[in-house]
């Protein structure tokens, strides 16, 4: 009798710590739209980066659309709302995920489109440019500049591809480096891509990450390095960077680190920015996000999340175009050939 | 005190040489187990992830009638779903335990243990829904009591006949337990408040904190072989959570089937 006790005793024992588990752990939250409403907001109040130079009353924002949201609203419209909320900060980074829609702030609107692919083949690169890895270079001027267009930093490229293109172009005056409406990539790019344009060791940019709920609570800025490439190969001649409105996110980046560079220089509109890295989550009705939650600046600590301003301003000009220019080339060889 | 570096390995070495001197047994063990499970980590998601569970685990048992001792190393997982979002926790550990037999008779074939666990875990979790946020790395230290409860059961050999036919049933020995295993301190590296590693993957910038619970019983039965080896058939329920001193709430549970043999060594 006294083991059948003992053995009764374990087994409640068991069957007691089980059931534990719904009593201690955490309520899972309402799938309302207001819940998701509040939800989205407050994460974006806690963790966004950039409301110092976005001018946008948060607090205000939340007063307009707690008034327009209610739990009988269909998964249509709270998107919709949630949407608009989410494009008062006006950064490419921000995006809402559901299964049937994909909110987005459009960067490059804010600009001209400042390049015609078909244009600038028709007119400038031939039928017989190249190709090698994911630029597409050929000489242009008289064989006198070199021309690479990188049309997004997520295409891998390797050093066997640089030293084939500096080989090259030893001998050019100079290079553009066309960035138009390149939307960004991988970061680790950014540094690749320099390693080979200088010789510069040295920060070219340092980063903040959100520490705390407050708007302006980050870690300390820590500094991000780029090292010269070991390849014998480096260009060290003047490098136009084209870039526009659509020059966004690591494009941007990019951008911002020329300006510690000496032979590297802006040519074109100001860049849509997105420096921060987009940090994702998910709402209680199971939509995801994302948004900045880093703030990029300069070394000396200047914030251009509204996008780096080129050293040389040019758009595309219908004019020019008609007679078979593309103005900011145009700009660009003026410039290189000029020096 | 000059002598002070050897008494330190001295008593590092004293138990091994006691467990050494006790004729144990030794056994190799190989354990698998499925189940359900389920993980919420707040920092990405207020959504409880629920799916299936499952492990696998391996190491070196050490039995007398007076003390265990193990060494194991596992894996395990738990996989959700909500929505079409898929979320993965893996976890990779070791587990260190000693317990020693209590003088508590409660009666021949029954033993009472009690001791101390070591845990120490190594934890992804992976959504790709979750941008930047898509891959994480925890760590986790516990130091747990542990209770064991064990009686071992002799079903006689016995014959009888049924439709004209002649059954013989073996001698057979089992032995049903209960484990509990009481976390006394836990040691708790978790994702800081921006939740995303920084670009150069900085595993090791973490919050450390003490603190959360990691509860974990057992319930299963043990079949003794002739051989010597061992089969259990066991039910395990493993609860946890990383509590208040953590950024952000991560909280997970398990119930697995689980089938382990113990290969006699000795």
């Amino acid at each position: 009798m006294k083991k059948l006790q003992l053995f009764i005793l374990t087994i409640s024992m068991g069957v007691f710590f089980t059931s534990c588990e719904l009593a201690v752990f955490s309520a899972d939250p309402a799938e309302t739209p207001t819940a998701t409403f509040e939800y989205l907001w407050n994460m974006v109040d806690r963790q966004y980066a950039y409301f110092d130079v976005k001018n946008v009353d948060w607090d205000n924002i939340h007063q307009i659309y707690a008034s327009i949201i209610h739990d009988d609203m269909s998964d249509d419209t709270l998107f919709y709302h949630l949407a608009r909320m989410l494009n008062t900060l006006k950064d490419g980074h921000v995006n809402l995920f559901s299964d049937f829609n994909v909110s987005r702030f459009n960067i490059s609107g804010l600009g001209p489109q400042n390049i015609n692919w078909r244009f600038l083949k028709d007119n400038y690169l031939g039928d017989d440019y190249y190709i090698t890895g994911p630029f597409s270079h050929d000489f242009i001027a008289n064989d006198q500049i070199a021309y690479l267009r990188y049309a997004s930093f997520s295409d891998l490229f390797s050093s066997a591809d640089m030293e084939y293109i500096f080989n090259r172009y030893k001998d050019s005056q100079g290079m553009i480096l066309d960035l138009r409406q390149n939307g960004g990539g991988y970061m680790m790019n950014i540094f690749e891509l320099l390693s080979y344009f200088s010789f510069y060791d040295g920060p070219i940019y340092t980063t903040c990450i959100k520490s705390g709920p407050g708007h302006e609570e980050f870690t300390e800025p820590e500094n991000n390095y780029i090292q010269a490439a070991d390849s014998n190969l480096h260009y060290q001649k003047p490098i136009a960077v084209l870039i526009d409105r659509g020059s966004y996110s690591a494009t941007s980046m990019f951008a911002l680190s020329t300006l510690e560079l000496d032979n590297l220089f802006l040519v074109g509109d100001t860049t849509g920015g997105g420096l921060g890295m987009p940090n994702g989550g998910q709402l209680p009705n199971g939509w995801t996000y994302r948004f900045s939650i880093t703030r990029t600046l300069t070394p000396d600590g200047i914030n251009y999340e509204n996008g780096i301003p080129p050293d040389y301003y040019a758009v595309l000009d219908s004019t020019d175009m008609q007679q078979g220019f593309d103005t900011v080339i145009e700009k660009a060889l003026d410039i290189l050939l000029n020096r | 005190m000059k002598n002070k570096p050897i008494l330190i390995l001295l008593s590092m070495i004293l138990p091994l040489l006691i467990l050494a001197g006790q004729n144990p047994d030794k056994f190799l063990y190989m354990n698998t187990a499925m189940g359900y499970g389920h993980v919420k980590d707040s920092g990405t998601s207020p959504l409880r992830y629920h799916g299936l569970s499952g492990g696998a685990n391996s190491g070196y048992i050490h039995h007398s009638s007076t003390h265990n001792f193990e060494i194991l190393g596992s894996v395990s997982s738990i996989s959700g779903l909500v929505q079409e979002h898929i979320l993965n926790y893996l976890s990779t550990a070791m587990d260190f335990s000693y317990t020693h037999s209590l003088p508590v008779n409660l009666s021949d074939n029954t033993q009472l243990n009690a001791g101390a666990e070591l845990y120490t875990s190594m934890n992804f979790l992976i959504n790709p829904s979750y941008q930047n946020a898509a891959f994480n790395l925890d760590f986790l230290i516990k130091l747990a009591l542990r209770a064991e409860i064990q009686h071992k059961i002799t079903i006689q050999a016995q014959t009888f006949h049924l439709a004209g036919i002649k059954f013989n049933i073996k001698e057979q020995s089992y032995s049903p337990f209960c484990r509990i295993d009481i976390p006394v301190l836990i040691f708790n590296g978790r994702p800081k408040y921006a939740y995303v590693s920084d670009s150069d993957l900085d595993f090791f910038n973490r919050h450390y904190f003490l603190g959360g619970f990691d509860l974990k019983t057992q319930l299963g039965i043990k079949k003794h072989l002739k051989n010597g080896n061992l089969m259990e058939l066991s039910y395990i329920w493993r609860m946890g959570s990383t509590g208040k001193r953590d950024i952000y709430l991560f909280e997970h549970g398990s119930h697995d089937l689980a089938f382990s043999l113990y290969f006699k060594l000795n």
